[in-house]
């Protein structure tokens, strides 16, 4: 059974037709192609696909898209604003925040929905509110640096992370080839 | 060039940060080609059983069905070591999850639906859960082709039945040792099998093209060119025709190098008329059908004088392969050769057996197979201490490895930063001081360990760097960014030797038809090889910029130098021409100056396969000491990890930052392992918590306090002295916080997790044997 | 599968009514979705978050009335609850996650049933009741009778859990949930303690005392005889731990992947006697001597 759906995702509204089953999740990734969220476990534990609905956290991975019509749905790719970025996104860069970054967009939506509540947590606080939000690469630390960087006023006002340029995708397709193929195999 | 160091040394932030903390990145499961299909796999219910029949008629005949193969459409085998795993099933299989047929189809859900309509007919055979059970005589072979099958040169078959490789090291005479010996402890040990659990899962994409007879691979693959040379030797197919492009890899820590999800979907894209296919499993087929961890059991006798001094070290380890071989030769090999411990033994016997069991296939794992040794050895050496009366650290102390020892397995050791570990992560905890901390029923404790670690070798990495006419240079590198902070690594070494800004230098996505050959990214092994490759073929790009340089600044090559981006002359610093320039005026503004270079550290001798023994073993160690500080809930068993140092020889911490992370993350991760991660399989082979929800990852509220700490013992022959790090951080992690644990409760604890049961039984064990 | 999102109680009974057993009524969906993906979808789903006046929590003569679709953030949250009813509080911050606190609904834990259920035992203590609507009528079920077994209640497939109904126990009454996890966050409870006790007016005994018992049975429990041992009495050292004992008794574990029975039944034994200790102390002032 398909079902119209008109969705509000960061600020933007769109309208789709999927199954009546379709997770938030699956129309953001597949239908709308906004990859930043992520799918981790699949069953709401590992936080991966979190997304602020309404103002409040949630697993993408559990919530029905049906069920998502006339919310306000902000996700990753909504946070930074006119080529700049969110100071949680800068913070999690200077503090080293991820590393892999599967579960960084998610941990980002977590802290930001936590600030957006509380601007001054204490550390406890953010660990408790972020314990839902599972990460195999970091250990955690950077990410409660990176967070309370943000708490505590410390990233740098002038920071300008650039965009890394890519015109540098030079005409190399056949270069290298010329170093010898050793292999130790 | 002898200059100041620009960025190496650097705190500097990553290269990868701003498509990662914008969500634009695009890891392997989030790629979309055109015209895709979804391909999806039936798993092996059975875990030993005889095929007897597949009908896929039902599956086929379903609409938007492309696609249905079983093993016979794909009679092909794979692996590192031994060629023994099937593409997909071949008449029998081995393992609860193993690919059995996958079907291809315009949408999942319908290749989901279509897997559903698979019948299988099986005929169970015996399972083989337990490696020591698996090799007693009598058992039916996993494998009965065995002997059939291609293999590495340097394994050596066991004599009993299912072991896949036999290891042995021999050094002095134990028996002698331990008459010798004033103690002697005898001790047997176990870790259970966990797994990677990356949080990505893992996914592959293929598309034949059979106009060009080229076949693509797109895959978050962390060795991409070694799973080209299995997939070209599996399918006879000419290796120019095979092309792996890698997307960003969220995670690997050993579990997405080989062949997962590629197998499967090259399966099908032979039958998809040209269309390609994405594989992607889900998190409870990954937990099944991906690797695990070798479950070990260990056996471990040493022999001391009173004084502390070791004598005689002997350990008997059963590492549990699973249903294929996968990476378990070589973990076999280089978990067990330094198992005794970094410490000068002049009696050594080490008997390792990778055996074959009907389990999920186990393999490299972050750390491998050293996290399995130092459990029992450094367990081992604490009891040691305690039992003679002397501090754990000065029993270490007295035997540990120091600048120029000879190894038990024959090999000089130089840049040995170990004692340095020892002493700073142990201060770090105040270790030897009482905690504070003073609550009924909550046992406080300390304890720590100590490993070695070997990276596998001879390797070669080979590595382009260019340099073009708007002074941007781009580094082709065939070293996989899997999260550990490589391309940042590379960056800096191009920046360096480049003296260029950061932003100037753009890592080369990797894709095998541009970037040169590189071994892997495993064994820590990427900042040491292909940090050299990488330094070397940017010092070859320099001088031909600097060569090029001298008759436009009309200077002697001799007189010139590079800083922030240009080169300049010496005693003339502001005669000087950006390196842009130079491409340019030298080979117009399309130009490109191109460095190359290769690097292998060469071995001495090979192992020698009846003693163990080689003059070199391993083109350098890493050197470690963690210390733990724990507390334990006296009636529920719950041990609780309250701060743990981490003291690391890192040779050169090239990116201080990059370094604390590779650490910290290593140990949270050994922290998991340490007290709740398990991958629990039942008699019949099943996985019963193949889920985040039951498969237990630290989560933010179980993370302590962390010390890493950085020591710099200059290795020589790596780029800039540095040397590997990646794996390290979880190795002695699970040891340290059972010698915590047994510090607080007084209690030794031989079997792996601490998790609340496990601990709570000895707990009443103890009590019991007090009454 | 047909999805519906009735707009009223009488809408979506007449489709539980027309769909039987074919019928899965959704509200939070942390639980059905999860059960969609990896078990069975259904033939219908009902969804039944947009029916208004469903959730809230409203003080209604000496009970506290919690609407079905009130999600375990807002109870967590609610400084109602919190100052009432501290040990639903204390269950439901932990919940779970944030993410799944804040979908998840309490009509969606009970109707669940799971005998591990965080906020099942604390409804058992409190002795509250589920209004339960049906398409002949409403009727009050106490939460004792409510539960049947793993995932079956007293709701069945036709009826509707609309409110739960909780009387507000006597001022000075405290109460914990006390959970026994492998890690700090995201567990399901291998054991689960709910203990609710009220002093005499002197507060120099248990006037009441009420302990509930997740996750060791099929159903989550009460613990009738230790609760008997304990009414009217000062509690000490020897007594809670007589306690504890006798708790043990009262619960019916079983062996899974998570714990083995027989560590279950020394977990109840210890964490009624915390529960005992830090109750009374909230109570009374008082250690227990």
């Amino acid at each position: 059974m398909k079902k119209q759906l008109n969705l509000n995702v960061n600020g933007q509204d769109y309208e789709v037709e999927v199954e009546a089953n379709r997770l938030l999740l699956q129309v953001l990734r597949d239908t709308l192609d906004l990859t930043g969220t992520k799918e981790g476990c699949s069953i709401g534990v590992c936080g991966a696909c979190s997304v602020i609905l309404d103002g409040r956290l949630v697993s993408s991975c559990l919530t029905l898209a049906a069920g998502c019509e006339g919310k306000k749905i902000e996700t990753i790719e909504g946070l930074a604003k006119d080529g700049k970025l969110h100071p949680l996104q800068q913070a999690f860069i200077e503090y080293g925040g991820f590393q892999c970054g599967i579960c960084t967009p998610g941990q980002i939506m977590a802290a930001k929905s936590l600030l957006d509540e509380n601007p001054k947590p204490s550390e406890e606080e953010v660990k408790e509110w972020m314990s839902g939000n599972l990460c195999r690469c970091t250990g955690y630390y950077k990410i409660l640096e990176s967070v309370m960087a943000v708490v505590d006023g410390k990233t740098d006002p002038n920071y300008a992370f650039r965009k890394r340029e890519t015109t540098a995708k030079i005409q190399s397709l056949d270069v290298y080839k010329s170093v010898a193929k050793t292999s130790s195999d | 060039m002898s200059e100041e160091l620009t960025v190496i040394g650097k705190p500097v932030t990553r290269v990868d940060a701003y498509e990662k903390v914008t969500g634009q990145i695009v890891y392997g499961y989030d790629l979309t080609l055109p015209n895709m299909l979804y391909g999806k796999a039936l798993f092996s219910p059975k875990a030993h059983a005889k095929i007897k029949k597949i009908d896929i008629s039902k599956a086929k005949a379903l609409p938007g069905v492309v696609a249905v193969v079983t093993g016979a459409d794909a009679p092909w085998t794979h692996g590192e070591a031994v060629k023994d795993k099937p593409f997909l099933a071949h008449g029998k299989v081995r393992y609860i999850g193993e690919p059995v047929a996958a079907v291809a189809a315009e949408d999942e859900d319908t290749a989901q639906a279509a897997v559903k309509l698979i019948e299988v007919e099986y005929e169970d055979l015996p399972v083989y859960i337990d490696p020591e059970e698996a090799c007693k005589p009598g058992c039916v072979e996993i494998h009965e082709d065995y002997d059939g099958y291609r293999k590495a040169p340097f394994m050596v078959r066991g004599a009993a039945p299912n072991i896949n490789e036999h290891f042995k090291l021999r050094t002095g005479d134990v028996a002698k040792g331990f008459a010798e010996s004033d103690l002697i402890l005898d001790e047997k040990y176990y870790v259970p099998i966990i797994q990677h659990a990356a949080m990505e899962p893992h996914s592959a994409h293929a598309q034949w093209d059979k106009e060009s007879g080229r076949l693509t691979i797109w895959v978050a693959n962390d060795a991409p060119f070694r799973a080209l040379h299995e997939i070209s030797e599996a399918l006879a197919m000419d290796k120019e025709k095979i092309r792996f492009i890698n997307p960003a890899q969220g995670g690997g820590f050993g579990s997405k190098g080989g062949l997962k999800c590629e197998p499967i979907a090259v399966a099908l894209a032979f039958q998809t008329g040209g269309r390609p296919v994405r594989v992607k499993f889900n998190r409870e087929e990954t937990f099944i059908s991906t690797l695990t961890r070798h479950a070990a059991t260990v056996y471990c006798k040493s022999g001391v004088k009173k004084d502390g001094t070791l004598v005689a070290r002997e350990m008997t380890i059963y590492w549990d392969a699973g249903a294929y071989a996968e990476k378990s030769p070589t973990v076999c090999i280089r978990g067990s050769l330094p198992a005794p411990g970094p410490y000068r033994i002049p009696h050594v016997k080490v008997d390792g057996y990778a055996v074959y069991t009907n389990k999920p296939v186990a393999g490299s794992y972050r750390g491998y197979g050293i996290p399995q040794g130092a459990w029992a050895g450094e367990q081992q050496m604490d009891e040691l201490a305690i039992k003679l009366g002397m501090d754990p650290i000065d029993i270490r102390m007295k035997n540990i490895f120091v600048e120029g020892d000879m190894s038990y397995w024959g090999e000089q050791l130089h840049a040995v930063g170990l004692k340095e570990t020892l002493i700073k992560a142990t201060e770090a905890i105040e270790y030897g001081k009482k905690s504070p901390i003073n609550k009924p029923g909550l046992k406080i404790g300390k304890g720590f360990a100590c490993i070695q670690k070997p990276t596998r070798s001879p390797t070669t990495s080979n590595a382009g760097v260019t340099v073009n006419a708007q002074g941007e240079v781009t580094v082709f590198a065939g070293t996989v960014e899997i999260g550990q902070g490589c391309n940042t690594i590379l960056s800096q070494v191009a920046a360096e030797e480049l003296k260029v800004p950061m932003d100037k230098v753009i890592m080369h996505q990797l894709d095998t038809d541009v970037i040169p050959y590189d071994a892997s990214t495993t064994s820590s092994r990427s900042t040491y090889h292909m940090g050299n490759a990488v330094r070397s073929a940017s010092i070859h790009a320099r001088e031909q910029i600097m060569e090029a340089a001298a008759p436009m600044l009309e200077v002697g090559v001799q007189e010139l130098a590079l800083g922030d981006g240009k080169v300049f002359a010496k005693d003339q610093p502001q005669q000087s021409l950006p390196i842009g320039e130079v491409v340019k005026r030298k080979l117009g503004i399309n130009g490109v100056v191109r460095g190359e270079a290769s690097y292998t550290y060469e071995i001495g001798k090979d192992l020698d396969l009846e003693t163990g023994h080689s003059d070199h073993a391993s083109a350098f160690y890493m050197y470690a000491t963690q210390a733990a500080e724990v507390s334990v809930d006296e009636e529920s068993g719950r041990v609780r990890v309250l701060r743990m140092s981490a003291a690391h020889d890192v040779g050169k911490a090239i990116n201080p930052l990059n370094c604390e992370a590779q650490i910290e993350g290593g140990v949270v991760m050994g922290i998991g392992s340490a007290i709740h991660e398990e991958l629990i399989i039942d008699a019949t082979g099943k996985v019963r918590n193949p889920s985040f929800l039951d498969y237990h990852l630290v989560t933010s509220l179980d993370c302590p306090q962390l010390i890493p700490i950085i020591v710099e013992c200059h290795e020589p022959e790596g780029p800039y002295g540095a040397k590997g790090l990646g794996e390290p951080g979880l190795a002695p992690t699970p040891a340290a916080i059972g010698n915590a644990v047994a510090d607080a409760i007084g209690i030794r604890i031989y079997d792996l997790p601490l998790k609340p049961e496990n601990v709570f039984w000895a707990l009443q064990k103890n009590k019991k044997s007090a009454a | 599968m047909e999805y519906f999102e009735p707009k009223s109680i009488g809408d979506a009974l007449s489709l539980l009514s027309k769909h039987g057993a074919e019928a899965k009524v959704i509200a939070g969906g942390t639980d059905v979705m999860v059960d969609i993906k990896f078990k069975e979808e259904p033939g219908a789903l009902v969804n039944i978050k947009k029916i208004p006046s469903l959730a809230g929590i409203t003080e209604r003569g000496g009970s506290l009335r919690i609407g079905a679709l009130t999600t375990i953030r807002d109870i967590e949250t609610s400084a109602l609850v919190r100052e009432k009813l501290p040990v639903l509080w204390d269950a439901c911050r932990q919940f779970a996650s944030l993410q799944v606190r804040n979908t998840a609904t309490i009509g969606g834990n009970i109707c669940r049933a799971s005998p591990s259920g965080e906020s099942l035992t604390p409804l058992l203590v409190l002795e509250a009741n589920a209004i339960l609507a049906f398409s002949d009528g409403e009727r009050s079920e106490p939460f004792k009778t409510f539960f049947q077994g793993p995932g079956k209640s007293a709701a069945g497939a036709k009826g509707l859990l609309t409110e739960v109904d909780i009387p507000i126990p006597p001022a000075g009454s405290k109460g914990v949930y006390l959970k026994h996890a492998v890690r700090g966050a995201m567990d399901i409870a291998m054991v689960g303690v709910a203990v609710m006790l009220t002093p005499d007016a002197g507060k120099n005994n248990a006037q009441d005392v009420r302990i509930g018992l997740g996750a060791v049975g099929p159903t989550p429990l009460r613990a009738p005889k230790t609760e008997a041992l304990l009414k009217g009495k000062a509690l000490t050292a020897a007594l809670i731990k007589e306690a504890g004992a006798l708790a043990a008794t009262e619960a019916s574990p079983i062996t899974d992947q998570r714990s083995s029975a027989e560590n279950r039944r020394w977990i109840v034994e210890a964490l009624t006697r915390r529960g005992l200790e830090q109750t009374w102390k909230a109570a009374t002032g008082k250690e227990v001597a």
